[in-house]
């Protein structure tokens, strides 16, 4: 497969709207080329960008008229006297919030400590790569 | 005849002054592997080697770029399921994995490999000897083989690239003779100059970044403090394999302690820490030994088995002056 041929599929892989049979031929000329590599990881990125836009929700068209009907009863003494009292007790529930220490669920322990071991390994293989030390791929280490 | 007579004094002596300026076979071994522990090859490098993946049947593409000051970015391209990208550009380290959408970045602490550190223990652990040249790539080699002064151990064998010093092959050689390349290199370049952008990894929309730092403990009281729970460091190892850093996990979700042991070549990192009632870690072979306060130990090494169980059975053994402890091992 020509780099030209992977380039215009490379949308599609990325997408996932591939036969198993182009995914493999994709993926293994994406293997030995550096610059198809690249391209990929460009489309990865741009995809991403695209998602997040499309997941962020819509401004209600009411929004303006909200904000201004706020803004004008937060003049109220009702709603001064509220904040005024509201601030202290969430900045005291805050601080309290974080000096007490949450329970870790085992899943949440089982990564941290996968994650430590994988980043460790990682780094001893890349800052003396001519040691031999395998440079082992993050996801290889946590589908241990 | 005073003339063949004061030629040959002249010559004699030019011999011994030459004997005693030239360095040794031996030396000059040491001078390559030396050289290459400290990175010093004085030229930008860009180098694609092959890689045995350990206890798979395959190898992987490894390319590295590495600029003249130490900048270095290894980028695997094949398999595409091992494809991430380590980037040392001096300040921090940094692993980006496409896949995780993860990128992990900690800070570059030079004291980590200390190859200063690691001379004394080669020198005292290995005989560095020169081997009879070669050539990889169609370039001269300095063949430098360390054997090991403990027969289980294995003994490295090194092919560095005689003008720049860059090894271009290590080999393994077991204890029943038999041996591994470990990697070559098949392709080498040296550019130069190198596009800055190579070393920087900008992390794109959407990848987590998790930052690490490290804490360093100097003493076995200091870490106990720290972890909230006294560790198990044996003061001595087998193999002359010695402590070379010990520090504190920083995410505070698990304390946990990691001892960084060398002997000079060869790596093994302990891990230990409470596990949580029914934690379930599934990170390689779990064997229980005995329970010491809950204690888990684990070991981590591209090394074999046998001399890293052996490592593992310091900490057995100093346990069971306290107590019963657990035992895990990861095989690599």
């Amino acid at each position: 497969m020509s780099c030209n041929s992977v380039k215009t599929k490379l949308s599609s892989y990325v997408d996932g709207e591939m036969s198993a049979a182009e995914l493999q031929q994709v993926k293994r000329h994406v293997a030995s080329c550096p610059d198809c590599y690249k391209q990929l990881e460009q489309f990865r990125g741009v995809r991403t960008s695209l998602r997040d836009l499309d997941a962020a929700p819509e401004a209600p068209s009411d929004l303006p008229d909200r904000v201004l009907r706020t803004i004008k009863s937060s003049r109220t003494n009702y709603f001064k006297f509220a904040f005024a009292l509201a601030v202290p007790v969430l900045l005291a529930a805050m601080i309290i919030s974080s000096r007490t220490p949450k329970p870790i669920s085992n899943s949440d322990r089982d990564l941290t400590i996968k994650r430590q071991l994988a980043k460790d390994r990682i780094f001893d293989a890349g800052t003396d790569p001519t040691s031999g030390a395998s440079l082992v791929h993050y996801t290889s280490f946590e589908g241990r | 005849m005073f003339t063949t007579r004061a030629s040959k004094a002249v010559s004699f002596g030019l011999l011994v002054a030459i004997a005693a300026i030239a360095p040794s076979q031996d030396e000059k071994a040491q001078r390559y592997l030396f050289r290459s522990l400290a990175g010093d090859y004085r030229t930008n490098i860009v180098a694609v080697l092959k890689q045995r993946i350990a206890n798979e049947n395959g190898s992987k593409l490894v390319k590295i770029q590495r600029s003249m000051d130490g900048k270095t970015k290894e980028s695997v391209l094949s398999p595409l399921h091992l494809q991430g990208e380590f980037l040392d550009d001096g300040k921090e380290l940094k692993f980006y994995s496409p896949d995780d959408r993860l990128l992990i970045v900690q800070p570059n602490n030079p004291a980590a490999q200390d190859y200063k550190f690691r001379l004394p223990l080669i020198q005292k652990n290995y005989n560095i000897r020169l081997e009879p040249g070669r050539k990889v790539l169609g370039r001269n080699c300095v063949v430098v083989t360390a054997e090991s002064k403990y027969p289980k151990v294995s003994d490295i064998r090194y092919s560095f690239d005689e003008k720049t010093g860059f090894p271009l092959s290590k080999e393994i050689i077991h204890s029943d003779k038999t041996v591994d390349l470990d990697y070559e290199v098949s392709d080498i370049k040296f550019p130069g100059k190198l596009d800055p952008s190579i070393f920087r990894i900008e992390p794109v929309v959407g990848v987590e970044v998790v930052n690490y730092a490290e804490q360093c403990v100097n003493r076995p009281s200091e870490a106990a403090q720290a972890l909230g729970f006294v560790p198990l460091i044996p003061t001595r190892f087998p193999y002359g394999f010695q402590i070379q850093r010990m520090t504190i996990s920083d995410k505070n979700k698990v304390k946990m302690l990691c001892l960084k042991l060398t002997d000079g070549l060869q790596r093994i990192t302990i891990y230990e820490w409470v596990p949580a009632p029914g934690e379930t870690i599934t990170t390689g072979e779990d064997r229980e030994i005995k329970l010491h306060n809950g204690l888990k130990i684990v070991a981590v090494a591209d090394i074999d088995s046998g001399i890293r169980d052996s490592v593992l059975h310091t900490f057995i053994v100093r346990a069971e002056g306290d107590g019963p402890a657990l035992i895990t091992r990861i095989g690599i």
